[in-house]
């Protein structure tokens, strides 16, 4: 399969970046063709222009920005898409949710019904894949109604087809962690996307560490 | 009379969500609330917050020059008013940041040394207030969840005065609403914030 990871950290060498190296592990492990799209590497720019909203119905079919006409071309390509991320104030960090604000576009991501107007999905994924970490404790988290999360396995998930199977993996509590833990997450991580193809139902999960 | 923050953000002038921004001035104004207004677009805000932010992580607002309006704003107010459109069920990416950048340590919340948890620090805000647009039906926002609004209303809020009330002030399915039902929300959102 082709996979797109999408990474947002902005500090070279954190855990995140251990988490997208054992993406990209597990994945090359099962023999996938892997694509990535580091955010803060490339420096992306996550707000909409003026212009990008007035054209947002067409602008899908040919990008001004580069960067963007990019990610398109590889939202076609992709079977799995797999977004890697610190999840801050219980959602994704801005340069993330406008990587999404941006590039699911129409005519990309999904289409208006020329009849009723509403959105229909188009996203042919297999699988779609959020991998988080989270500086509070799980009950916080159900509590406060974990937004970041909410927005892959329902909003993204809205927009996929019937077949897309969905995986959530997160860590609580993460300055609380000794290192054999977060090694033991890296790990668990890693076998999901070795595994990836054995994926039969799916599963939105946080991890039971 | 309150000191009122309001936040708006939209990248294009001519959107409902700057017509309601103006509905929420003007509304305030008329009750002799006292304002300060953030126009993350105006003042071109970059969202992204950086790596110094994030190894500085509990380090204190003096270390962000370019913030310190922001910071002294927040600080400020007793009430905040977010003015944005819901794009992915959420704020779009410039609103999120400004959360990411503007409520740090020592400002929205406190560590203290050996401390286990986070402490609310925001207790001079006592109200928050959202007026947002969605392209989608409210049924479809249930169904995802209504992410952004709980980003708001519970993880935010619970950095802010224990009694802090919230307000939520939404238009869905814009994009098959006609120009008279937007004139006709415009005029509930003047007749809230006048109150």
């Amino acid at each position: 399969m082709h996979a797109l990871v999408v990474h947002a950290h902005p500090v070279a060498g954190s855990y995140s970046h251990a988490l997208r190296d054992a993406v990209v592990a597990g994945l090359s492990r099962a023999g996938h063709e892997i694509e990535i799209i580091d955010l803060y590497g490339i420096d992306y720019r996550p707000w909409m222009t003026s212009d990008e909203h007035r054209d947002y119905d067409t602008i899908g079919a040919d990008h001004p920005d580069p960067d963007v006409s990019r990610h398109i071309e590889l939202m076609a390509w992709a079977d799995v898409l797999v977004l890697v991320y610190p999840t801050w104030w219980s959602g994704f960090p801005a340069i993330m949710k406008g990587w999404l604000d941006r590039t699911m576009l129409p005519g990309v991501a999904f289409r208006l019904d020329e009849r009723t107007n509403k959105v229909k999905g188009s996203l042919e994924l297999r699988h779609l894949v959020g991998v988080t970490t989270y500086g509070s404790p799980r009950w916080y988290l159900y509590f406060v109604g974990d937004a970041g999360r909410r927005t892959v396995t329902r909003t993204l998930r809205m927009i996929c087809g019937r077949s897309t199977k969905t995986t959530f993996l997160g860590l609580h509590k993460l300055d609380g962690r000794t290192e054999a833990e977060r090694s033991a997450f890296l790990a668990e991580v890693e076998s999901t996307f070795a595994n990836l193809d054995s994926v039969s139902v799916s599963t939105n999960k946080a991890s039971t560490q | 009379m309150t000191r009122c923050l309001v936040v708006v953000h939209h990248p294009r002038s001519d959107a409902l969500t700057r017509s309601a921004f103006e509905r929420v001035t003007r509304g305030l104004a008329a009750a002799g609330h006292e304002m300060r207004v953030i126009d993350l677009d105006a003042e071109e805000f970059d969202p992204r917050l950086t790596a110094h932010e994030h190894t500085q992580h509990f380090g204190s607002p003096a270390d962000r020059p370019d913030l310190i309006e922001h910071v002294a704003a927040l600080q400020w107010a007793e009430r905040i008013v977010l003015v944005y459109p819901t794009w992915f069920s959420g704020q779009p990416a410039r609103l999120k940041g400004w959360f990411d950048r503007v409520w740090m340590h020592d400002v929205a919340f406190h560590f203290p040394d050996g401390a286990t948890r986070i402490y609310a620090k925001l207790r001079n805000v006592k109200r928050i207030d959202v007026v947002t647009s969605h392209g989608s039906s409210r049924l479809v926002n249930f169904v995802q969840g209504n992410g952004g609004r709980l980003i708001v209303f519970r993880t935010l809020r619970l950095m802010c005065h224990p009694l802090c009330r919230t307000s939520f002030t939404a238009l869905y399915d814009v994009d098959r609403l006609s120009q008279g039902d937007f004139e006709a929300w415009l005029g509930q959102v003047e007749q809230r914030f006048s109150r």
